[in-house]
């Protein structure tokens, strides 16, 4: 039987001025299933959560009802407060009679008539509630960074030394990422690598951190403070700890490949090291451009290492890991420059990509830092940068600004005229976006110190004639059509998401957006944070963007994870959704509703393990509570608790008595005689 | 009761991030509005479904309001956006039933959004109180027959196209040859299809177990059933693996029942049979008249008619000209239109008997706890239990029209379950049946799907 | 109750239209779209007599398909309970066949076995049936092989036989019947009792299905658990159609439908073709499937009724075999039945 307490609060005269309080709780008193009505003028001072915890314990109560202010002000106060008493804090429910109510109306017996309603509203719904107890999950206090770039390492660094245990998986032979292909960085100049290779060494020695580069992710499965990652480690046919770097076995190997790291624009050998800086600072055999390892075709690289480091029968090796959270840092693509076919690239070895340049740039490229030109070594006196290849453009490329196109080429251009003062350098341009600090003045230099030739306009076709590369472009500001004859020209392609989001996305449960990038949890409040918990999102894999924001991203998500970690356990609330595997027919509607993945099937079999049929199974640890699933669920095999459709029927069915159901006034006739045999 | 103390019910249902928050900040700024309206908070705007606003409808609601988060806002991704889909069928499904527009409103309501709250209040509480109260057969009591006045009658135009009986002997023979070889192989250990019945026209779903019984599959324009429905039935499948015999219609049943895991692709053979169209009442039946899967869109082998004429069949489907015909009428003839047709429901639950998509082996209407589809078979719960069944097809029904041949009592139910089709069809490009990859409509959203009705 | 007398066709209508006037309701055969239904008399044009059989038998003006037995309403801790307007007007209702009215008198057994039931016996009581006899059975009528026939007389109080040219034979057979026939005598011409014989063999000859089926279906365990049931039932639903539409089908669910205020006893038509018919609160559910489910249908009629109350619970009015949604058919089910005993049952 329920013994409901309903308290309805005075708030001094913020209701009682308007609700005559009084009425209100001689009503409730009356409501099926009310023990106990008081009224009291202020229910969350400490004399008044008394009241409660008192009545709660003498009158024996199986739930409360407190009409006073809006639940988002005090639900917490008076939960705790039954919990005191000795209920279950989710028998407690408010009536909102002020923000809702006594606050709103100015009429007073209209204020009174609403606030009884909503106090029977919510006495019909606790009646019907049920005591819940948090869900707790334990948490594995160890975090998992995939991608070794810039993001993962200052997520792996930052987590680190918080004292956490982190394993950082990167794909490539080496960390560094994208960074440790760049020149020198805007908006200060300074060197890429210089400013990168510390935090990159630190990531090798720290003892906190696990590197596995040349390593992927290869499945997930569990959730929030319980993942289990399995990593394929791909086999780098080096030992890691026997390698001295001493490159013997690269001098020796016949095969030679074009060079990623460099953009392809030199070469390398099957057996390399990705670039001087790497770490690990080992070499790692290339199996494809490996001449054949099965069966083995060459090994010289074997022969010429002293350390004996080389293991040409190294296997591939699953690794598996339990993590508490996950920090997804796994960087960009570039747009496939080819597919702006008038701009010549793949056409023209003098048509490079920004990071091509890079390249070209930098002190360890192909050049040695020497402006050339790709073609015949030359150095190029007119060197034409295009902005927004791929960028901005919903027809052939992608719809959003890649933010950081603008300002590395305004670097570019002025890295070129520092190696070339004769040279001259244009840049068409859409709009110039320099946002962040210190970048206008940045972008203002290029254009008035070093006297870059900003066009505004866009170029129609790159192409050759008499030998040399000519641009057509506009500049729409004298609206002028242009040629330039270029001895180089530099394409700003689009930052795309990394090609392989697609089977990470799955294996995560992430939501990648239609271009790739994976979704925030909330844009604005929840950059970092994604709708699985438990996995968080650091630098461009999110959305385009530089590297100072790439290092905030980072460090927010290790600060997440920090949070997350810093209890043994998880509470999470238990609003949450149950099947009923008696009634669920398998036809997983609910499962197609869920924005959070919680929802499986599971297998129903007999005891001699025959599969019977399949249900849904609702995972605890991921349910936010939102109930999309029992409206999806045709015949209400799947209940939110707390929400469950008994209580807001009872909420409903005791809104208004009706009309209909009013008794005619005829005496009660005798009841039909039972049969007696 | 006179008028003047007629005060409005009216009942919201929110959301509790943002309209709930919403309407806390109006209380928070003092903003004065009508006290009219009851609210119950649900987490999200996507945990609010059809049966809540039908309940509230049922026990006197004189209207109901609903409101959540901004598209895109949702605290839970996307439970507005698929309420979005759910309300604009649920609400053209009730209006098509009868029901006032204005008393059943939708708002999108943001935290920050207090005045517009109140001003959303007073809005639709003034509109309601311009309708005057609900009207009665939300609650009336039991009623045997329709009162003494005649039936609106809105007689279905015959088909244009004349039966063909096509070349019925040899896709008989066709179907009696792949049932044979099925299970002589033991690819099958029943094959579902269509014997003759025990009275004259009338054909029943058959079981054949032994191959010398398929000489007893007939193939005729009276094959009406929808056999697909016995794929859910255990009686039928513990005999063996199933040969299904089916017409187009039914075979688009049967996607239907693999998007919804139901059946198992490589559990069932499909005996497809290129169909002319079926009879009812001497002609052409109005859904054969627009068909578009003459040809199954599934099969395993294919019975072929090689008189299958397949150009010109349709020349419109002669209900969308009975749909419009309601639609011009006001709220008022068309809820007298229809509380006369489910008059006569006595809820023997054909409809839903001989539907395929209907295999919950406990239906919603049988549940208690709580009791959703009131039980009495009144005009109150009839009508309930009406809407429910029609939107729970609602991007389901595939238009066998099964339920309205099977009703003893004559209800349209292909007219109820045609306009939410061509609803579903216009707002999201989907019609079911033909591909069982894709999500059904209620099951997803797209960030541009329109509902201009909502504030 | 042997009395006769003769009613002129032009006079029917006469009657009817003064029956029409008079403080008794008039409720008779007439059109809605397709079908010929019972309803209440506006206008004597609106009666057809066109017609082989309603489409809903004559059951559900004794025994409503739903309605309320009581009304109760919460009054603090406790609950008021209050009695549904029981008052209702005399009635006649014309055109009743012999089929639905000997539904009927099944009916007046089952529905006063066990105490009186108000609800259906105050009906019954303030209703005259004047039966119409068949002469024209549809394919689907069997009437005769249950032991009833196109002119039968049980549950009517008075039954008219179409006699061709000379009109109705009336006989009166209760003093119901009699009552009326004394108030509206001016209509009905006294005189010789011609017989219905002729009337009834020319009627009995149309009818297609004849089959021995009266002696019902001895039930033994081998039946019981005969793999017959499987087979004939496999392509059944279970749906609630041919018990609804039957004239002696009458089983019946009690639910409540209530909110916070009070609510409201209602009783239910139910169909043991329904799932849920014998589930138990535990979740057990002792028919399964449909086979034991059309089994119990199945037996009920023929051997449970007649066991208990001397004759068959079906009236061979054929609604069930051309309602049902898959031509299941009790009058080839019995057969088969009675050939799986070895029982004759052709004619």
């Amino acid at each position: 039987m329920a013994r409901i307490g309903v308290f309805v609060c005075h708030c001094g005269e913020n209701i009682a001025g308007t609700v005559d309080v009084e009425a209100v709780t001689q009503v409730a008193a009356r409501l099926p299933g009310v023990a106990h009505a008081e009224h009291y003028r202020y229910m969350c001072s400490d004399p008044g959560q008394k009241l409660l915890i008192e009545a709660i314990k003498e009158k024996h109560l199986t739930g409360v009802v407190v009409a006073a202010c809006s639940p988002s002000m005090h639900e917490m106060t008076f939960r705790g407060a039954a919990v005191e008493g000795g209920l279950n804090p989710y028998l407690s429910e408010m009536a909102n009679i002020r923000e809702q109510c006594s606050w709103v109306h100015d009429d007073k017996a209209a204020a009174t008539a609403k606030a009884i309603d909503l106090v029977r509203l919510m006495v019909e719904k606790v009646r019907r509630n049920r005591p819940l107890q948090p869900i707790t999950v334990p948490v594995t206090k160890r975090a998992l960074v995939i991608g070794g770039g810039i993001a993962g390492i200052q997520a792996a660094l930052d987590l680190a030394n918080g004292g956490h245990q982190v394993i950082l998986v990167e794909r490539e032979p080496s960390i560094g990422g994208h960074m440790a292909q760049l020149s020198e960085t805007f908006p200060t100049l300074d060197c890429s690598q210089c400013i990168l290779t510390p935090r990159m060494v630190e990531v090798s020695r720290h003892p906190n951190i696990t590197l596995l580069t040349y390593s992927e992710v290869e499945e997930i499965g569990g959730y929030v403070g319980n993942f289990q990652v399995k990593i394929r480690r791909k086999p780098r046919y080096v030992i890691e700890e026997k390698c001295t770097n001493c490159g013997d076995c690269a001098v020796v190997c016949p095969q030679v490949v074009p060079n990623e790291f460099e953009g392809g624009l030199s070469w390398r050998r099957a057996i390399y090291t990705p670039f001087p800086q790497a770490v690990p600072a080992v070499y790692t055999l290339d199996e494809e451009a490996c001449l054949g390892l099965h069966p083995l075709v060459c090994e010289k690289c074997f022969q010429a290492c002293e350390a004996k480091a080389i293991d040409l029968n190294m296997k591939p090796e699953i690794v598996e890991v339990e993590v508490g959270a996950i920090i997804v840092a796994t960087g960009y693509d570039l747009f496939a420059a080819e597919q702006a076919r008038e701009l010549g690239w793949g056409r023209f070895p003098d048509v490079v990509t920004g990071l091509e340049f890079e390249r070209l740039l930098s002190a360890s490229g192909p050049t040695s830092g020497q402006m050339r030109c790709p073609s015949d070594g030359r150095v190029p006196k007119e060197v034409v940068f295009i902005q927004c290849v791929g960028s901005r453009d919903p027809e052939q490329g992608v719809p959003y600004c890649s933010k950081i196109c603008c300002m590395y080429t305004a670097k570019h251009a002025m890295l070129y005229k520092h190696k070339v003062p004769d040279g001259q350098a244009y840049v068409f341009y859409m709009d110039v976006r320099a946002g962040g600090k210190g970048y206008e003045e940045f972008v203002n230099r290029a254009m008035q110190e070093d006297r870059v030739l900003y066009v505004r306009g866009r170029v129609s076709k790159v192409f050759e004639e008499d030998g040399r590369l000519k641009v057509w472009g506009v500049d729409t500001l004298t609206g002028q059509p242009l040629e330039i004859a270029a001895d180089l020209v530099v394409l700003a392609t689009a930052m795309v998401a990394n090609t392989e989001h697609d089977t990470l996305a799955k294996q995560l449960r992430a939501i990648a957006d239609e271009h790739g990038f994976y979704q925030e949890a909330h844009p604005k409040l929840r950059p970092v944070e994604t709708l699985t918990a438990g996995l968080y999102l650091a630098g461009a894999v999110q959305a385009p963007k530089d590297i100072p924001e790439t290092v905030a991203q980072a460090s927010a998500a290790a600060g997440k994870v920090q949070a997350l970690f810093s209890r043994d356990e998880l509470q999470r609330e238990p609003v949450v959704a149950r099947v009923n595997e008696l009634s669920c027919e398998g036809c997983f509607d609910c499962q197609k509703v869920c924005p959070y993945g919680a929802i499986t099937p599971e297998e129903i079999r007999d005891r001699e393990g025959n599969l019977l049929r399949r249900v849904s199974n609702v995972n605890v640890g991921l349910c936010e509570g939102c109930g999309a699933c029992v409206v999806a669920c045709r015949n209400h095999s799947i209940e939110l608790e707390g929400f469950t459709d008994e209580q807001i029927y009872g909420e409903i069915v005791a809104l208004w008595p009706m009309p209909e159901r009013a008794p005619e006034r005829v005496t009660v006739k005798a009841q039909r005689r039972p049969r007696i045999s | 009761m006179s008028d003047d103390n007629w005060r409005p019910q009216i009942v919201a249902f929110v959301c509790q991030w943002c309209t709930y928050a919403g309407a806390d900040l109006a209380g928070t700024s003092r903003i004065k509005y009508d006290p009219n309206v009851r609210i119950v908070k649900l987490p999200c705007s996507g945990r609010i479904g059809p049966l809540f606003l039908l309940k509230a409808f049922e026990q006197g609601a004189d209207g109901v309001l609903v409101s959540g988060c901004h598209p895109g806002d949702c605290h839970y991704v996307s439970g507005n956006l698929l309420a979005r889909r759910r309300f604009t069928v649920f609400r053209e499904l009730l209006i098509f039933l009868g029901l006032e527009p204005e008393r059943l409103q939708f708002s999108w309501v943001s935290a920050a959004e207090a005045v517009k709250w109140t001003e959303v209040v007073d809005a639709v509480t003034a509109q309601i109180r311009a309708l005057g109260p609900r009207r009665q057969g939300w609650g009336a009591e039991a009623r045997l027959q329709t009162s003494n006045s005649k039936a609106q009658s809105l007689e279905a135009q015959p088909g244009t196209r004349n039966l063909k009986p096509g070349t019925q002997k040899a896709v008989e023979e066709g179907i009696r040859r792949i049932a044979r070889q099925l299970l002589q192989t033991g690819e099958a250990g029943v094959i579902v299809g269509y014997g003759n019945g025990t009275l004259k026209d009338v054909t029943t779903p058959l079981f054949v177990t032994e191959p010398e019984g398929v000489e007893q599959l007939v193939w005729n324009e009276r094959c009406l059933n929808n056999l697909s429905v016995y794929l859910t039935r255990e009686p039928v499948t513990r005999l063996g693996r199933v040969g299904i015999v089916a017409k187009g219609c039914d075979a688009r049943a049967l996607v239907a029942l693999l998007q919804e895991h139901q059946i198992e692709r490589d559990k069932v053979t499909i005996i497809g049979v290129q169909c002319a169209g079926m009879a009812e009442n001497g002609r052409l039946a109005a859904r054969c008249a627009v068909c578009d899967v003459h040809t199954p869109p599934l099969y395993d082998h294919l019975v072929e008619d090689r008189a299958l004429d397949t150009g010109d069949w349709a020349e419109g489907d002669p209900r969308d000209r009975e749909i419009a015909a309601l639609e011009a009428l006001t709220p008022a003839e068309r809820w007298a239109y229809w509380q006369e047709q489910f008059a006569r429901c006595i809820r023997c639950y054909a409809c839903r008997a001989v539907c395929p998509l209907c295999y919950c082996e406990t239906c919603i209407a049988d549940k208690t706890q709580p009791q959703w589809v009131p039980p009495a078979f009144d005009a109150r719960g009839n009508l309930s239990w009406n809407i429910v069944r029609a939107f729970h097809q609602a991007g389901r029904c595939i238009g066998c029209d099964e339920c309205a041949r099977v009703c003893p009592a004559h209800i349209r139910l292909d007219l109820i379950n045609r306009k939410l089709a061509l609803l579903i069809r216009d707002a999201y490009g989907y019609r079911a049946g033909y591909d069982a990859t894709v999500a059904p409509p209620l099951t997803t959203f797209r960030p541009e799907d329109r509902a201009e009705f909502i504030r | 109750m042997m009395a006769c007398r003769m009613l002129r066709p032009e006079k029917l209508e006469e009657w009817l239209a003064e029956l029409l006037r008079s403080e008794r309701r008039l409720i008779a055969p007439q059109r809605q779209g397709e079908d010929v239904v019972f309803q209440p008399v506006q206008t004597v044009d609106d009666i057809t007599l066109d017609y082989i059989n309603t489409r809903w038998p004559v059951k559900a003006w004794f025994f409503p398909p739903s309605e309320p037995v009581l009304r109760y309403r919460y009054q603090g801790s406790g609950v008021e309970l209050e009695q549904p307007n029981m008052a209702l007007e005399p009635r006649v209702i014309f055109g009743v066949r012999p089929c639905d009215a000997a539904g009927l008198a099944i009916l007046d057994q089952v529905f006063n076995s066990d105490g009186e039931d108000e609800f259906y016996t105050r009906r019954r009581t303030m209703t005259t049936i004047v039966g119409l006899s068949c002469t024209h059975p549809a394919a689907s009528c069997f009437c005769t092989s249950v032991g009833l026939s196109p002119t039968a007389s049980a549950g009517s109080d008075l039954l008219l036989t179409p006699m061709g040219d000379a009109g109705y034979l009336v006989e009166t057979l209760t003093a119901r019947g009699e009552q009326l026939l004394w108030e509206y005598g001016h209509y009905f011409a006294a005189g010789e009792c011609r017989s219905k014989e002729a009337v009834t063999e020319a009627a009995e000859a149309r009818m297609s299905r004849q089959a021995a089926l009266a002696q019902g279906i001895e039930l033994s365990e081998r039946l019981f658990e005969h793999p017959i049931w499987a087979e004939v039932a496999r392509k059944c639903l279970g749906c609630g159609v041919c018990a609804y539409v039957c004239p002696t089908c009458h089983c019946f669910d009690i639910v409540d439908d209530s909110d916070a205020w009070g609510g409201v006893r209602c009783r239910n038509w139910d169909s043991c073709g329904f799932s849920l018919f014998t589930r138990h609160a535990s979740g057990h559910n002792p028919r399964p499937q449909q086979d034991s489910r059309y089994r119990q249908r199945v037996l009920h009629k023929f051997s449970y009724f007649p066991q208990r109350w001397g004759r068959l619970m079906c009236v061979g009015c054929g609604r069930c075999v051309t309602n049902c949604p898959v031509n299941m058919d009790i009058y080839a089910t019995a057969q088969a039945v009675l050939q799986v005993q070895g029982v004759k049952h052709e004619t």
